[in-house]
């Protein structure tokens, strides 16, 4: 049988899914030997990614106004699809929410003393920093982000 | 995500976390640990036992070092694990809190 080099999940969009994200990254991670180095870049960057969308894509665009996602028959959700290949790992992350290019979104590190700092915000920075690779896309149901780390 | 609190010498307060400090461990600890640091003035966070840290995590130490420094004081990072020092250079944290690996130099650093 020819290893697994594909893996597909879908998370609802709530805090505690993103802790199950990271364990099943982890599952992967060990699956494939990664190092624990990528492991790292791999959960950092998820966990900013599931964050925002968690925390900030709860209502749905329409043709003419943002809605929130109460509905329960057509929550939040957050697809995440994992592709290992020889030189690198990508991951899919695709959700229902509220339109977000966080490719194109402000990167913000800690540059002021800390008299003036607004704590947060920093977690766009981190994407980019940990991954190799990132990229946007809108979708028809929202959101596809792709993300990807060297092995 | 747990924390612990102890008093050292000079008036300095050692809090300890351990676990991961992703929103859900954020969220977990960041009333009582803005609690303490508004408490207390010199603060040293020893994060050798926080095996992950993000954004959200970031945000609590920020709010704590605020709290902190409108005390007069000042908050320290101590003995963060590599991947974790690395998350808190990138973003420049080590700007506004010093990331120390030698418990001897806390009282140097607060000048106590």
């Amino acid at each position: 049988m020819a290893p697994q080099n594909s893996w597909h999940r879908v998370f609802s969009g709530a805090i505690p899914e993103i802790a199950a994200a990271a364990s099943w990254i982890e599952s992967i991670a060990a699956d494939l030997d990664l190092p624990g180095r990528l492991v790292f870049d791999l959960q950092i960057c998820l966990e900013e990614l599931m964050s925002n969308i968690v925390r900030h894509g709860g209502v749905r665009s329409s043709s003419t106004a943002y809605l929130p996602l109460t509905d329960p028959e057509n929550p939040l959700l957050i697809s995440i699809t994992v592709d290992a290949l020889a030189d690198r790992i990508i991951v899919t992350v695709e959700d229902n929410g509220r339109p977000f290019d966080v490719a194109q979104a402000a990167a913000k590190r800690v540059d002021q003393p800390l008299e003036q700092l607004q704590p947060g915000g920093l977690g766009i920075q981190l994407i980019r920093s940990f991954a190799s690779n990132l990229e946007y896309r809108r979708t028809e149901q929202g959101n596809r982000v792709i993300v990807e780390f060297r092995r | 995500m747990k924390l612990d609190v102890a008093d050292m010498e000079n008036g300095i307060t050692k809090v300890s976390l351990s676990g991961r400090l992703d929103i859900e461990g954020a969220l977990k600890i960041d009333s009582e640990f803005k609690k303490i640091a508004e408490e207390k003035k010199n603060v040293v966070v020893d994060l050798s036992e926080v095996t992950f840290i993000a954004s959200l995590g970031i945000r609590t130490l920020i709010i704590g070092a605020k709290a902190t420094a409108n005390n007069g004081g000042k908050m320290v990072l101590l003995n963060p694990q590599p991947n974790v020092e690395k998350v808190l250079r990138t973003t420049h944290v080590d700007t506004v809190m010093p990331i120390i690996h030698d418990l001897t130099a806390v009282a140097a650093v607060f000048g106590a």
